[in-house]
């Protein structure tokens, strides 16, 4: 049976377009590498006032004992020893603000995509998303284009594919020959290689590439902060929306179809919720918090006994928990990297809600 | 010569496959408060038969075409289709029976108050309510489903083998509710494996054969015969 899905493909492309052309528009606003410019001036000048003060103040505590090893790398060269949460909460707000939001969101929808037995989604989408930019890149090399329209088509050519790629998971739900699992692979494996293949075309480029694709935890561009939050309030207002019917949709898709259910609009929004707050996060965050706060979070929610609100609910905080909480520990108590500490933060809340979900039973 | 306004879902022609055609042409009168038998060898189509009227599937020839609003119908799958890793309770599953349509207000429906309690001490699981659909036995969970599709009071029910993982206790005392139920006016078509307690309480029989030619009988014997 083919079921026309023109209507969730086109409110799909609408949002999903939206919000991954922004960052790129902010970004093309300022001279230089996108979303480079912003984190530097605002680092710059936190330094010139903590230097300040310094000068003028006498230090009234010592520092946390970890704090002057354990201060992320790339922020500690140029901030002082005396980091405490009031001054890192300032100074890198944004980064754990970004965390925060993004773990609600993504611990939220990693219930479903575990549930879904689609924990690959995430993967197989940054490598589209890769393919994207990178065939992005070589277009704008080949082409000869400059200016605000260069910044443009690479995040364009993303969402483009990754819509393409959300589109597919949604037909192949309705087709027991081509499982969403195998898609999955189909798509980790081709933009894989077809990256390596266009890569060597683009050498001057794949810095660039790179910078754009895996962000980093430390530091979080304005445009990305704006990015992630817009798109984890939408998300969340979505799934607060329309919980129920993305539930039944996921619980026994058939007996929805028949109760007049859409299905197929509800998978598209779902699928393009997951699709749009990986691609930001990725590219805000970096790989390995992104899908350390998809997966884990909501696998250690899906083993309490509590009922399915509770348990989305406490995905979400334990996604946010992990977020920021993992920022805080590769600032005050360890000394790593602070994607890192995030996924072992969502790694050790999982194991937590794993053995409360046995110790309730 | 028939009732019009008593027919629950009149099939013309009608011709059920996936790709290819896998049951022959058929016509049949289903009507109200009738319990259907379908039977037939296993992998001969009697679910895809189901799937077709439930509107899961479209028809490959002809047309069916019901008598009732299709927020009166309820379709229950077979319950190994339904493999929730998602921790839903007996309850959340339940409340699923009155969600329907593409509005907010559909999509949010919740059973009326008491209603739950109610379909789940007429199949004896009223003490379930709170326990994991999935820590369910198989026979338990098609009761639930059962209880669901009985909510929101529904005028058909299509049921693909609903009785299929019960024991005979339990199978006979599920039959026995479907057939008060169709006494009560609500249409039902089953998928019966074999099941005795489901011929007995029949009103009529789809038999399908084994080359896919669908005999609509009007008991037992014939249906026994005739497949």
């Amino acid at each position: 049976m083919v079921r026309s899905l023109r209507s969730p493909s086109i409110i799909l492309v609408l949002v999903t377009m939206g919000l991954w052309v922004t960052p790129g528009i902010v970004a093309a606003e300022s001279p230089g590498e996108p979303g480079s410019e912003s984190i530097d001036s605002t680092l710059k000048e936190l330094e010139q006032e903590l230097d300040h003060e310094d000068q003028t103040q006498e230090k009234s505590s010592d520092p946390p004992p970890a704090a002057a090893d354990s201060v992320p790398p790339e922020p500690s060269s140029a901030t002082d020893d005396s980091l405490s949460l009031p001054r890192l909460l300032s100074m890198y707000w944004q980064p754990i603000w970004t965390a925060l939001v993004a773990g609600l969101a993504l611990g939220l929808l990693g219930v479903y995509v575990v549930a879904r037995r689609i924990v690959f989604v995430s993967a197989a989408l940054s490598q589209v998303s890769a393919l994207g930019i990178t065939l992005g890149f070589l277009g704008v090399a080949l082409l000869g284009i400059q200016g605000v329209l260069a910044d443009l088509i690479p995040p364009v050519a993303a969402a483009v594919l990754a819509i393409i790629t959300v589109w597919w998971l949604v037909r192949v739900g309705e087709s027991s020959s081509f499982p969403r699992d195998s898609v999955l692979g189909v798509a980790f494996v081709i933009p894989m290689a077809l990256v390596l293949i266009v890569a060597p075309l683009i050498t001057a480029e794949m810095h660039e590439v790179e910078h754009v694709l895996h962000g980093s935890a430390v530091a979080v561009s304005m445009p990305n902060v704006i990015a992630v939050t817009v798109a984890a309030a939408l998300v969340l207002a979505v799934q607060l929306l329309g919980f129920r019917g993305f539930l039944f949709s996921s619980l026994d898709p058939d007996v929805a179809r028949t109760q007049g259910v859409p299905v197929g609009l509800l998978d598209a929004l779902l699928f393009g919720s997951i699709a749009l707050m990986t691609g930001l996060v990725t590219r805000a965050l970096g790989a390995l918090p992104t899908f350390a706060l998809t997966i884990l979070p909501g696998l250690g929610a899906i083993g309490l006994r509590i009922g399915l609100a509770k348990v989305f609910a406490i995905a979400a905080v334990a996604g946010g928990l992990s977020g920021a909480g993992g920022f805080l520990l590769s600032s005050f108590v360890t000394d790593w990297s602070v994607g890192a500490s995030q996924a072992m933060v969502a790694g050790a809340l999982c194991l937590i809600l794993r053995a409360a979900g046995r110790l309730l039973d | 010569m028939t009732d019009e306004s008593n027919t629950l879902c009149a099939i013309r022609s009608l011709v059920c496959g996936w790709d290819s055609p896998l049951l022959d042409a058929f016509d049949f009168e289903w009507r109200r408060g009738e319990l259907v038998v379908i039977e037939g060898p296993n992998g001969i189509g009697k679910s895809t038969l189901i799937k077709t009227l439930a509107g899961l599937i479209d028809p490959i020839g002809g047309r069916y075409t019901w008598g009732i609003d299709p927020a009166e119908r309820r379709y229950v799958p077979q319950v190994r289709t339904l493999d929730p890793v998602l921790p839903a309770t007996v309850e959340d599953v339940l409340a699923t029976g009155v969600q329907r349509g593409t509005s907010l207000a559909g999509l949010r429906a919740t059973p009326p108050e008491g209603q739950i309690a109610a379909r789940l001490s007429e199949v004896g699981l009223r003490d379930r309510r709170g326990d994991l659909f999935r820590d369910l036995s198989e026979g338990q969970k098609q009761l639930v489903l059962l209880a669901r599709a009985l909510l929101g009071s529904p005028k058909a029910l299509l049921l693909d083998e609903p009785t299929a993982s019960m024991d005979p206790h339990r199978e006979k005392h599920a039959v026995e509710q479907l057939r008060a139920a169709a006494d009560d006016g609500i249409g039902i078509m089953m998928i019966a494996h074999g099941s005795e307690a489901a011929r007995e309480a029949a009103d009529g029989f789809l038999s399908i054969d084994r080359d896919g030619r669908v005999h609509p009988n009007d008991t037992a014997e014939e249906s026994f015969h005739g497949s």
